[in-house]
This record gives C-alpha cells, structure tokens and sequence, in this order.
C-alpha cells in the first residue's frame, strides 16, 4: 500500500513537470483581412418558388460594415444542404472561415415556414450552430436579417444588429410645416410614418424593450413629452409643466425617464415616475442642463451644461446626487450617450469651430473624433456599441441626411435621404431576443 | 511511519533533480558538450561589455528582417548574422566608446529564444482574424508541439470569457497546422517550445 | 506513448463526448408599428401682430434697435390689451436640445424687457423652438443671422 502512494506522488510529480515550461508567446494582433463567409444557398422545399433569397439578405448584412466577405454563390465548389455532404477540403481551398447551409421547410401552421440551418467552422469542421427557426412567410427578409444576426453574434461575441430599426425625424424640404416621426430597418425597408404633424417634433427615444417611443412634440404651442406604443399607435403625454418639456430619456428598467424641464426658471435636469406621473427634480443650477442619458447599468445620468461657462458633458450619480465635470477639452461638448459597456460615452465635439462627434474613454479621458462631416450632431448608438448613426448636412446639396460610422473609424456611410430633411436618428435596442 | 517518509523523501529528490535540471541552475552550457554543436557566428562587438540588448528592440530587428512571408524557407544562421549587424551598427551609433575591443558574441540561448518566438509569433499573427470588439480581452492556448512543428496538442488554459474569442485563438491555431523555419538544438526545443502557451491579446 | 499524449487523447476524448450540440429554437417575430395621429395641433388664427427681434451668435442680450422695438411694442400692447407670445429661435449650429433653452433665454430676456416696459407678466407667453422653425434654409452666416431671433407676436 506504501509503495502505491510513493507512486501515485512520483506520477503527480512526474506529470506536473511536463507543464513547466516557461515560454509565453504573445499575439498582440492578428490578419488585416476580414472574416470570409460562404452561405449555401438553402434548399427550398415548398411548392412554390421562393419570394425571396435568404442567402442575398445576408450577403448584404454581413458586407454592410466591411467586417465580412461573403463568397457569392458562383464561387461555390459544392452544394450542401446536410452537414454530412460538406466537403471541408472544398471550403478550405476557397479560404472560407464559416460555413452557413440550410433548408426552408414546410410549417404545420398556416402561413409559416420552418428553416433548418447550420453554421460550421471549416478550419476545424465543426458544427458551431445548429438551429430551426421559424416565423412567417410574409417577413423572409426578418428572417434573413436574424440569421445574419446569429452568423455575427458566433464569430464575433456580441449580437448583430440587422434586426435593429431606427427612428428618426424626418423635415421636408418641399414643406416647411411638415415634421415626420418615422421608423425604418436597418436596411432601409419597412420605412414608415409613425406620428406627423404641422408643428416640430424632436428627441425620439426608444424604451428599452422596444415597444414605445418617447419624443418631444410642439402640436399643443409648447414643447412637450410623448409616448407612443408602436404596435397600436397609442399615445400618452406625459404630466406638463410651465415651459420647456424636452429631452426624453428612459431609464433602463423601463420605470422612468429623465427629462428637462425648465419650470424652475432654468433648465434643470428631472426624473418622470411613469407608474404615479410625478416629477422630481434631480439638478439645481442657474445654468442650462440638458440632454441627460442614462448608464446602462442604471447608476449615473450623463447631461450636458453650460455650469462651468460653455456645454460641457457632467455626469450624475444618482445614489449620491454628486455630479462631475467629464470633458475638459474644446469650449462645447454636449448631447453626450453612453456606450453599451458604460465605459465610453459619444458627443458632440467642437473643434476649430467645426461640429464633429467625438468618442471619449470615460477612465483615462481619452478622445478620439470619429466623423469629418459638417454640422454633425445627435449620435445614436447601435445596441452592440460598434456602429454610430447621426445626423448631417451633404454639403454639395445642402440637404439634412443621416450619416453612420464604425466605432473604430474605419467604415463610413450614409443613408441617403428622399425628402432631404432626416434628423435625430434613434437606435432601437435588440429587438428579436432567443 | 518510517517508509512512508522514506518513499516521500525520494520522491521529493526527483522532483528536485528534474527541477534544477531543467533550469539549468549551475548554468551549464551544455552546447559545448553536444555532438551538433556548432562554434559561435564571430561578430565584432564595439563596447568593452557585451551588453544584452532588450528584448524588444531585438525582436523588432529580427522581425524586420525575417519574413513578409511567414512561411517561406529561410536561412537561419544568415538571418542572425544579419540581426546581430544591425544591432552593432545602432549600437555603434549610439555612443562613443574610447576602446574598441574585438569580442565575440554568442548566438546565445535567450536571444535563440527570443528568435523562434517571434517566428512563431508572425505564423499565428498572419491567420488571426480577432473578432470585433476584442478590445480588454485575452485567451491562453497551451500548445505541445514536435520538432518538426506540428502541433499536437491544443488546450484554452484561460478562457477570456467570450465564446467567439476563444475560438478565433483556436481556429489560428488550426489554420497554422505545423509552424514552419524552426529547426534549432533540440535541447533547446525541449527546454522552451515543446510546450508553450500562447497569449492572444490585442493591444 | 509518452504520458502526456495519453493524458491529451483522454481529455479529447472527454471533450468530444460532451461537445455534442444540440438545437436552438428561434422564432422571428413579426412586429410591425401603426401611425398616430394627433385631434389638436396648434394655430394662430387671432394673430394681430408679429415683429422679431434679432441676436448675436450664442447670446441672449437685447440689443439697441431690440430694445427699441420692445418699447414701442410695450405701448401698444398695454393701450389695447393684448396678449403676447414670445418665440425664441436659434441657428442650426450646436445640439438640437441645447438650442431649445438658449432660444427659452432669448424669450425670456424679451419677456423681462417688456414687463421693465409695464407689460402685465400674466399677459405674457414665452416658448422656444430651438433651432426647429428656422426662417432661412441655408448653411452660411447669412441665413444663421436670420434664424438667431425672437417672434414677439400679440393676439
């Protein structure tokens, strides 16, 4: 019995000293070239021919930011629908990373189809996802949009957006007394009309779970706060007050919304008790504060206020009612939002007289300018905090549009316009959750 | 009582030999008393110390003159001799020494090190497509590997936490398949690249 | 067979057994939005009179031919009764939102002027429109100088 323990510990000692070794190699970064992905056109196995191509919608997602390139159909060596007819040789000659095969099938339920679909890593040929989904036939284009959603959130750890929609204002130009509350898809579908008026509307704000907007409308003379439930185009004002009711910001449990009003003499900063309609103020100074954004975990407000002389962004804990000076640089820094992580927040920045939106690390006070259109404000961000959108002005037909940007600078766009006058974009949060 | 202390006591000499043997403590230059030892590339040093150059301003040579192509052949011994130069030359500008003493520098074991790390550092760094938003993350790969560079063995040690991440680590390993350019003293090998980990983390 | 190689063929082993994936369920929803409209939208029917008072960049301070306009206007308001609106304006330039209060500013300072001028305060209505309702389209100082102003309108 003794003679097994020396050997058990001789065996312990014995394997333990293969992991010795010291050597740690750092990777500090990687390939320039983006990830590359091939999706087999799926099989369609109804009795009529499809209204749309799945593999098209995602093709355009995932090349919509430069982050992807997706091998077209023509390029393909094979053809498989079942992961035991693929080929990984085929894929690896063509250097595709990920593999996305599929069939439409047959619902049960009136109107519906089901999708089988797989995505595979070809580099070591295995099955990464695998999953039916289904919804009806009427939206193929959703439901291209959330695969593409799921291709992205595998590879990439953090969700796609092309289920998203955003809100905006829109102002034509051929009609000075028309304001639009609109919504749109990410890929420029689905653009509809909300809410019109005669007199400005402004601030559009999404609740966290989708389903209402909040804005700012001028249709009674005076500005005041809004809520409107998108499913059945309810709206609902909220309490008014004597002068300035704007700036609608909900907080992230759904329960309140930070607003300005300026029934104190000045805009302040208050909080909105949607379950009792009260109001309760939250800043107290002579000056202006405005545009106040919630922290995604709840804890602070981010406000702009022109305290110290000119805009600056302050931020607001809401525990210990502290507030601190954030920006330091430029003489008008305002309309700031926080960034999903909570540690970075997106501003208008000032520089040199022109407007720009600047993304500033909220630990080491590091900024960086992101944009270099002109007259550029009210940033939006994407609920996976990689893409901005924002509103500016095309200089050559001196047109109001909607701009966009990758967090990291790279990629830019702009979504042209039809009336000339889109403004005040809001990204919707996450809207199809699994 | 007595034996199992006895049996513990053996056991902990052996842990102990193997130990100091692979650290080499006595620092015994066993590259003398290997059959393919080869004599040390001759170069000139300027300084009257023979001073170790950091590691990082080394690796960058290295690196600059190995490979736009991480996996073509290349001429070690040439490669070195080429680094070991270049370090002179900036070495020599950098000051002025009043005696100029010829001294011989040993292609010695940390820079080799140092040498084959970047080499496998470049073959991994040419097939990582990091996904995005990598940004405060970081996975360690153990990896175990024969001389001829195969790998054979691959094990996520540190998770940092994100599925996505992690398997972009080890789909570059994958990719990889066998490093290339790393023959070298197989004590050497066995020493520092038989296993090793890899530290993916973007800066 | 060294010992380490038999330990990694057993984790694989291990690892593989266990790795066997299994099917998500997602369902696509099919959320689509409806329009509103609103019964009310504001008017101006009984306007009688609108005059406008204008401003430097970024600045709410009244200046001479403001102040004059503020006076004469003043009178006539208190000789017949009426009731006024002040609207304050901005150029396009800076965040939507702050430019909602600093037009408040600039209908506030009128407002403070035509009570010093014995306009009754109950009389008085002020509101902003930031840069919302601007006079002039147009990206260029000749335009910004037209929209930076106040609407002093009686009814």
């Amino acid at each position: 019995m003794k003679y097994l323990k020396n050997i058990l510990l001789l065996f312990i000692f014995f394997s333990s000293s293969y992991f010795y070794s010291q050597l740690r190699i750092e990777i500090t970064g990687g390939a320039e070239e983006p990830v590359k992905v091939a999706m087999v056109p799926f099989e369609w196995r109804l009795d009529f021919p499809p209204p749309a191509y799945l593999h098209e919608i995602v093709k355009k997602d995932l090349e919509s930011f430069a982050e992807f390139s997706v091998l077209s159909p023509e390029g393909m060596l094979s053809y498989p629908t079942l992961e035991e007819e693929i080929s990984y040789r085929d894929w690896r000659l063509l250097k595709v990373d990920f593999l996305v095969i599929g069939a439409v099938l047959k619902s049960e339920i009136e109107g519906e189809v089901n999708i089988s679909y797989s995505i595979l890593d070809v580099s070591r040929q295995k099955n990464i996802h695998k999953a039916l989904m289904m919804g009806s036939l009427k939206s193929l284009n959703r439901i291209g949009h959330n695969i593409s959603d799921r291709i992205y959130q595998k590879i990439n750890g953090i969700p796609g957006i092309f289920s998203t929609r955003i809100a905006y204002v829109d102002k034509p130009i051929s009609n000075k007394e028309s304001y639009d509350l609109r919504i749109t898809d990410i890929d420029g579908k689905g653009d509809l009309s909300l809410f019109s008026s005669s007199q400005p509307i402004l601030s559009p704000d999404w609740s966290p779970n989708g389903k209402e907007i909040a804005y700012v409308s001028f249709e009674e003379g005076t500005s005041r706060i809004y809520i409107q439930e998108l499913a059945t185009g309810n709206r609902r004002a909220l309490k008014h007050e004597k002068g300035i009711n704007s700036s609608p910001s909900w907080s992230p449990d759904g329960k309140f919304l930070s607003a300005v009003l300026s029934k104190g003499g000045n805009p302040d900063i208050y909080l909105y008790d949607l379950k009792n309609n009260s109001w309760k103020q939250l800043t107290d100074h002579y000056g202006i504060d405005t545009e106040p954004d919630w922290s995604p975990n709840g804890k602070s407000l981010i406000f702009t206020s022109n305290r110290s002389g000119s805009p600056q962004i302050y931020e607001l804990n809401i525990s210990s009612m502290k507030v601190k000076r954030k920006t330091f640089e430029g003489t008008y820094n305002a309309r700031a939002r926080y960034l999903p992580s909570g540690k970075k927040i997106i501003y208008v920045h000032r520089k040199k007289g022109v407007f720009h939106i600047a993304l500033h690390n909220l630990k080491t006070g590091k900024i960086s300018i992101l944009t270099d259109t002109f007259l550029d404000e009210s940033p939006s961000i994407a609920p996976n905090g990689n893409v901005i959108i924002y509103a500016t002005k095309d200089k050559n037909t001196d047109t109001d549009v909607l701009a966009g940007v990758t967090i990291n600078g790279k990629t830019k766009f702009i979504l042209p316009s039809a009336s000339g006058g889109a403004r005040e974009p809001a990204w919707s949060p996450i809207l199809d959750k699994y | 009582m007595q034996n199992l202390f006895a049996g513990f006591f053996i056991s902990l000499l052996i842990h102990l030999g193997l130990v100091l043997s692979v650290s080499n403590i006595f620092n015994i230059d066993l590259l003398d008393f290997q059959a393919d030892y080869s004599p040390p590339i001759p170069a000139y040093l300027v300084f009257e110390e023979p001073e170790l150059i950091s590691k990082k301003k080394y690796e960058s040579i290295i690196i600059k003159n190995v490979i736009s192509d991480p996996r073509q052949k290349i001429n070690i011994e040439e490669i070195i001799l080429k680094a070991d130069k270049e370090i002179l030359i900036l070495e020599s500008k950098a000051s002025q020494p009043k005696k100029v003493k010829k001294k011989e520098l040993h292609l010695n074991d940390k820079n080799t090190v140092l040498f084959f790390s970047s080499i496998i550092e470049e073959q991994i760094k040419a097939v990582w497509k990091k996904p995005i938003a990598s940004d405060d993350l970081s996975v360690e790969i153990f990896l175990s590997m024969v001389p001829t560079g195969e790998i054979l063995g691959v094990e996520v040690t540190r998770s940092s936490g994100s599925e996505a991440f992690d398997r972009s680590a080890l789909i570059a390993v994958a990719k990889v398949e066998k490093f290339e350019n790393l023959s070298m003293p197989a004590k050497l090998f066995n020493d520092n690249f038989r296993n090793f980990t890899l530290v993916f983390k973007p800066q | 067979m060294t010992l380490f190689r038999r330990f990694l063929i057993l984790t694989a082993i291990m690892v593989g057994i266990s790795a066997c994936s299994s099917t998500s369920i997602e369902r696509t929803s099919d959320a689509t939005a409806v329009s509103a409209s609103t019964g009310n939208v504001y008017s101006e029917s009984s306007l009688t009179s609108s005059s406008t008072v204008y401003f430097s960049y970024d600045n709410y301070n009244i200046d001479s031919i403001g102040s004059d306009k503020i006076k004469n206007l003043a009178a006539i308001v208190k000789k017949n009764d009426l009731n006024v609106r002040v609207e304050g304006h901005c150029d396009e330039r800076g965040t939507r939102e702050y430019n909602l209060a600093l037009g408040e500013k600039r209908a506030n300072a009128i407002a403070e002027l035509l009570i010093i001028n014995g306009v009754s305060r109950a009389n008085i209505m002020t509101v902003s429109y930031g840069e919302e309702k601007p006079s002039s389209r147009g990206s260029n100082e000749k335009s910004w100088s037209k929209n930076r102003r106040a609407l002093i309108k009686t009814f």
